[in-house]
């Protein structure tokens, strides 16, 4: 018998026993082995302290780690009708796919949806709704949906495959040539302007969220997306509070609007300060609001200004400048008024016309709506203060009425 | 089928799996390794007929599959420090994956290496209960020993663990 099994057999015969009785089994079987012992009772004294450590499988680990993993694991595998080939890459959101339709003979690009996808019936309707919709636009610059689908537990979007490259890898590549970046941002803005015209709102504008095809045109992807992934109770904004938990979704959010990230309702007009972003970073390379929290770069978004690209992009005429300037308006009412306004001034500046923006107001004054928020939030706050003042007020009134029969039984 | 043959096809199965459950309807209930591992094993041995038919064989290398994914994430998760790319989606730092947890991860690793150097099954048993999480019987049917054996493995098991853990 080896030394574990010597030590096991004791520690056994007497785990279960009352303390008295343990110290003289011990003594018995121990004999004169000091070592043994001393072995046998520093384990014994682990026994109860041991109680739940390890019964709990890391269960909620695993799941995410397993599913977490790059998709390789469904590459060469059917779903349906496809045959995944590779993976395209993964966001916030899910992970995307090139796969082939086996019955069409096409490629698609095959995007898991995301669990939240499957938790709320009403919430897939609307996406499904949304998405939808705005495929059927048949627009130029949107991507075209093919099927929503689940098959054997998978939710997934089938859609058009675009051969090009993201927004994103083409800003990583280096400056982009602020003609070109005049014609990026026209196209999105158109599909933009036709999403809007349908009621839809986009709420996810990225460069991630954008693919520039080889020849130049652009596709914009994830329409009805972002708010599908929105908090429950919520018509659609991000809920700026939930940050941190786990089933956190966004990917970036320096592409955010103030409204989204005050957390506040959202309109059309965030789509266009979105743009705006994404075309000061697609012009200058750089990101206009950032920092090094969240909380950071929800400030910026907020309060400060960016950069001016001039100073940035010498080389870009000031009118475009202009144009991002007031796509970037804190206050929505400041901005364009519209996708379409957007949409013409940039295709000016494509075509070299100038843009009519001087009749508007010019890039809002930076103080005026910084102190906006505070102001809001001083106008609830003195509401809230009224609201339970006058709580105060009438309450004392009302309540010792009622008490007062009961009071004066008691007494007598 | 050798263990290195077999063990590729269950870590993709078992992923395979584990996506589907995110992806999928079955969010209503959480997410259990064993259940996992019982899915990725009917779908794996119902499909084309396969020589390791056999159950317990399938049920220790998942065990020991999701003992390979949780220590590496949790080694390679250690040394890279924290403040990774914020961008993407995270296993976020603060909750499922503290600090503290993904060190609990590697030293129980390593003091379980240890035990089995003195006592291969019981390391078995707790490989399977923990990182496969798999019950007492399921346990015992796998290791083909009486329940009452998984279970007085288990006990001293922890015992042991735990003092190496502290000690
Ligand atoms: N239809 C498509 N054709 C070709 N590539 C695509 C298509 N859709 C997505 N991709 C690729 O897959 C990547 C990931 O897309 P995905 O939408 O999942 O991530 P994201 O946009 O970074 O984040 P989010 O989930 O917030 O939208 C894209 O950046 C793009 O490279
Ligand atoms: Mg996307």
């Amino acid at each position: 018998m080896n030394e574990l099994a010597r030590i096991e057999e004791i520690y056994h015969a007497v785990v279960d026993l009352p303390e008295e009785e343990r110290h003289r089994f011990l003594s018995e079987s121990c004999g004169d082995d000091a070592e043994l012992r001393c072995e046998v009772e520093s384990l014994l004294s682990f026994d109860e302290k041991a109680g739940s450590f390890i019964e709990t499988p890391p269960d909620d680990l695993a799941a995410a780690l397993l599913a977490d993993r790059p998709g390789h694991d469904i590459v060469g595998k059917q779903i349906d009708h496809y045959r995944i080939v590779s993976q395209l890459g993964s966001g916030g959101m899910g992970e995307v796919f090139l796969a082939e339709d086996t019955k069409l003979f096409r490629k698609v690009a095959l995007k898991l949806l995301p669990a939240q996808f499957a938790s709320s019936k009403e919430r897939k309707l609307r996406f499904e709704r949304e998405a939808r919709a705005v495929s059927a636009l048949n627009h130029r610059n949107i991507i075209t949906i093919y099927e929503i689908q689940e098959v054997e537990g998978f939710s997934f979007m089938a859609t058009e495959f675009v051969d090009g490259r993201t927004l994103n890898d083409l800003i990583a590549d280096g400056p982009i040539p602020w003609q070109d970046a005049a014609k990026i941002g026209a196209q999105i803005a158109s599909a933009l302007d036709a999403a809007h015209s349908v009621g839809i709102i986009h709420r996810d504008i990225k460069p991630a969220n954008i693919m520039v095809r080889p020849d130049g045109d652009i596709k914009v992807l994830d329409f009805g997306l972002a708010k599908l992934t929105a908090p429950p109770g919520e018509s659609g904004s991000f809920d700026t509070r939930d940050h941190n938990a786990r089933n956190r979704v966004m990917g970036t959010i320096h592409y955010m609007s103030p409204e989204q990230a005050l957390g506040a309702d959202l309109d059309e007009r965030t789509d266009i300060f979105s743009l705006g972003v994404v075309l000061y970073e697609v012009l200058t390379g750089k990101r206009p609001f950032a920092g090094q929290s969240d909380a950071a770069v929800y400030n910026a978004i907020i309060n400060i200004e960016p950069p001016s690209i001039c100073d940035l992009k010498p080389d870009a005429p000031q009118e475009f400048a202009g144009v991002v300037g007031l796509a970037m308006a804190k206050d929505p009412d400041h901005r364009f008024r519209s996708a379409a306004e957007l949409h013409d001034a940039l295709r000016g500046l494509a075509s070299g016309k100038r843009p009519e923006i001087a009749r508007r107001p010019a890039v809002p004054r930076p103080g005026m709506w910084r102190s906006l928020p505070g102001l809001t939030l001083a106008a609830l706050i003195a509401i809230l203060i009224l609201v339970i003042a006058s709580l105060f007020i009438f309450l004392p009134t009302e309540a010792p009425r009622k008490l007062r029969p009961q009071a004066s039984n008691s007494t007598s | 089928m050798a263990l290195e043959e077999l063990m590729p096809l269950v870590y993709d199965e078992l992923r395979v799996m584990a996506k589907r459950y995110l992806s999928g309807q079955n969010r209503a209930h959480t997410f259990q390794t064993t259940e996992l591992i019982h899915e990725a094993y009917l779908k794996l041995a119902g499909g084309e007929k396969k020589d390791w038919e056999n159950r317990a064989h399938f049920f220790g290398v998942a065990a020991l599959a999701m003992r390979h994914i949780l220590v590496n994430y949790a080694v390679s998760k250690r040394s890279q420090k924290r403040g990774g790319d914020r961008h993407r989606v995270t296993l976020d730092d603060d909750s499922v994956v503290s600090i503290e947890r993904t060190d609990e991860i590697v030293a129980l690793n390593e003091a379980l290496t240890n035990l089995e150097t003195l006592d291969q099954r019981k390391g078995r048993v707790v490989e399977l209960r923990y990182f496969g999480g798999m019950s007492i019987d399921e346990t015992a049917s796998v290791l083909k020993v009486s329940p009452q054996t998984v279970q007085r493995d288990w006990r001293f098991a922890k015992s042991w663990l735990m003092r190496e853990l502290t000690c």
